[in-house]
């Protein structure tokens, strides 16, 4: 059986499983007879309740933001052609996470909460422009210095924020959003993001063959026909969408863009284009998973999914440079 | 029957111009060896001449119709260009890098035509690359990769090949090698342009020798013909002698005292 093919048979049955699983475990543990049997009353139940209003969305979600993550890494590893890409390379998710907490500074959330998500949209579409704007010239490079001088500026007003927190509560609230959460989010929110991460992926998925192209090379490329500058387009503003979306509603989740790309790359060749929709599916398999171990791990307070994925994700990204510094010549 | 032909190019970078009025014209057949000192301008010639640069001044014609009209994917399937030290960035296999090449033929959606697996082997085959085709091109040696991209390069069957520095970082049996890959290219029919450094390489395979100077043509024509002293003094700014070795023409550069 070939790289793909296992890749082909095992994500799914593990995102099935993984999606079951995410159903039925936390606070209360639910028997799945009793969920299947209560779900087709006529009145609603507790089970049948806590499924389609509390883990459902919260498991769409947790699947939406993954793949969401893993896309987006998988792209711009291909696009810079560096291992150590990830989602926030670009400020996206730095912009996305400042109009959140804008949101939470102004007391807007407490109003009305999708203001949040509509915030951070507004964030990572801002600081896209600005990356856009400052390093369209210059090649890939500009593109990256860019994003990270757009990162360091919204870094530098959410610290500010919680400077000026006009009370502790305020920056309890900052803190602990931007350590990144899936609990108690809701259908509203899933909803709103939904067309974003589509339309977001889609972009990214039509990056795929320039990606290839690019194994060769930004000049080798542009001599097989490829456009750059469209190519740059699409995936910063694919990655404004659906990453931006995603980090505006969970806050910032670290490591699942960076490392489901890698995962997947040695399976199906290290061909670019064949990377995005394995990468994709396993950053929802990884955020899903982390979910379900941070609602089985009690150890005090809630463990934040940001927090926990780069407990874990850290480990995986020190093995990557001590990799890298051995094959580089 | 191809034509690429050059009016008046003009690069101008940093107040300095790159290239000085260069007016080029080639066609099928031929194999064209563009040489010069460092910092002549021939990587910039070859660059506008594959419409991968625009000039400031002038346009460069494809068969009669300026390269600005030729959309980028119509381009890429009559023109082939390979930048100087080609590289590869993921370890995909030799057989995936030369896929490549047929990027530009390719739907806009879908994969492979029925055809295409044929001439990624005939391509391979060409390059004496069969032994390979599985192995990751990351781990491929200076030559090889070097053949690999030729390889890559010839598979979509391009008019014009355009090679900048085909022979850098090449063993001398490995620049032979290319050199009369190249050559048998041209032969074939395609037009073939190539920087040099080599100026023995570029006498004894090139058709044509097109010698740049501070971003100007210097000297144009059969080697026979254009390679002289006067000439390589001009070029490279020291005293140069020809000579015949076993090999065929042989140019010698002589220290300046």
């Amino acid at each position: 059986m070939s790289g793909g093919r296992v890749l082909a048979v095992a994500l799914p049955i593990l995102l099935g499983a993984l999606f079951v699983v995410s159903l039925l475990v936390g606070e209360v543990w639910l028997d799945p007879r009793e969920v299947l049997h209560e779900i087709f009353l006529p009145t609603p139940h507790l089970a049948a309740l806590i499924v389609t209003d509390l883990r459902l969305p919260r498991t769409v979600l947790a699947c939406l933001v993954g793949a969401s993550l893993g896309l987006s890494g998988a792209v711009l590893q291909g696009l810079t052609r560096n291992p150590l890409a990830e989602p926030g390379l670009l400020g996206v998710s730095a912009g996305a996470a400042l109009g959140a907490v804008i949101a939470i500074y102004f007391g807007m959330t407490s109003l009305l909460d999708v203001t949040g998500p509509i915030m951070g949209l507004i964030g990572a579409l801002g600081a896209s422009v600005l990356t856009f704007a400052l390093g369209r010239r210059g090649g890939v490079l500009s593109l990256v210095l860019a994003g990270a001088a757009v990162s360091g500026l919204a870094a530098a007003c959410i610290s500010l924020a919680l400077n000026l927190a006009p009370n502790p509560y305020a920056a309890y609230e900052i803190m602990s959003w931007l350590m990144g959460s899936l609990s108690d989010r809701s259908w509203n929110q899933v909803v709103l993001i939904l067309p974003f991460v589509l339309v977001g992926c889609a972009m990214l998925a039509m990056t795929a063959r320039a990606l290839d192209a690019l194994s060769l090379g930004e000049t080798q490329a542009q001599s097989l026909g490829i456009n750059l500058d469209r190519i740059r387009l699409l995936v910063i503003l694919g990655t404004a969408f659906a990453v931006g979306a995603a980090t505006s509603v969970t806050g910032a989740i670290g490591f699942i863009g960076l490392v489901a790309p890698h995962m997947v790359r040695p399976f199906v060749g290290h061909q670019p284009s064949r990377i995005l929709l394995p990468a994709a599916v396993l950053g929802a398999v990884l955020l899903l998973g982390a979910d379900i171990a941070v609602r089985l791990i009690r150890i005090g307070p809630e463990i934040k999914i940001g927090v926990f994925t780069s407990l874990l994700g850290t480990p995986f990204f020190f093995w990557l440079v001590v990799r890298l510094r051995r094959i580089a010549p | 029957m191809t034509t690429l032909s050059a009016s008046g190019l003009v690069v101008q970078r940093g107040g300095r111009a790159i290239l000085d009025h260069v007016s080029l014209r080639a066609q099928s057949g031929e194999f064209v060896a563009v040489v010069g000192a460092n910092g002549a301008g021939k990587s910039t010639l070859l660059s506008v001449l594959a419409g991968l640069l625009d000039a400031d001044e002038g346009a460069v014609d494809l068969d009669g119709t300026p390269l600005s009209r030729h959309s980028a994917r119509q381009l890429a399937r009559r023109r082939a260009y390979l930048p100087q030290n080609p590289r590869c960035e993921w370890p995909i296999s030799v057989e995936r890098l030369v896929a490549l090449g047929l990027m530009p033929t390719l739907p806009a959606f879908g994969t492979f035509q029925p055809g295409d697996r044929a001439k990624i082997t005939r391509a391979l085959e060409s390059c004496d690359l069969l032994a390979r085709r599985e192995q990751s091109a990351t781990t491929l040696s200076g030559g090889e990769l070097a053949r690999a991209m030729l390889a890559r390069a010839f598979v979509g069957d391009p008019d014009i090949l355009i090679v900048d520095e085909p022979v850098a970082g090449l063993d001398p049996r490995h620049a032979l090698d290319a050199m009369q890959r190249l050559q048998a290219f041209a032969r074939a029919g395609k037009l073939v342009v190539v920087s040099l450094h080599d100026l023995t390489l570029a006498g004894r395979h090139a058709s044509r020798i097109v010698a740049m100077r501070a971003g100007g043509v210097e000297g144009d024509g059969p080697p026979e013909r254009v390679l002289t002293p006067a000439l390589i003094q001009a070029i490279f700014d020291m005293k140069g002698a020809l000579t015949t070795g076993p090999g065929g023409p042989y140019v010698d550069y002589i220290a300046p005292s």
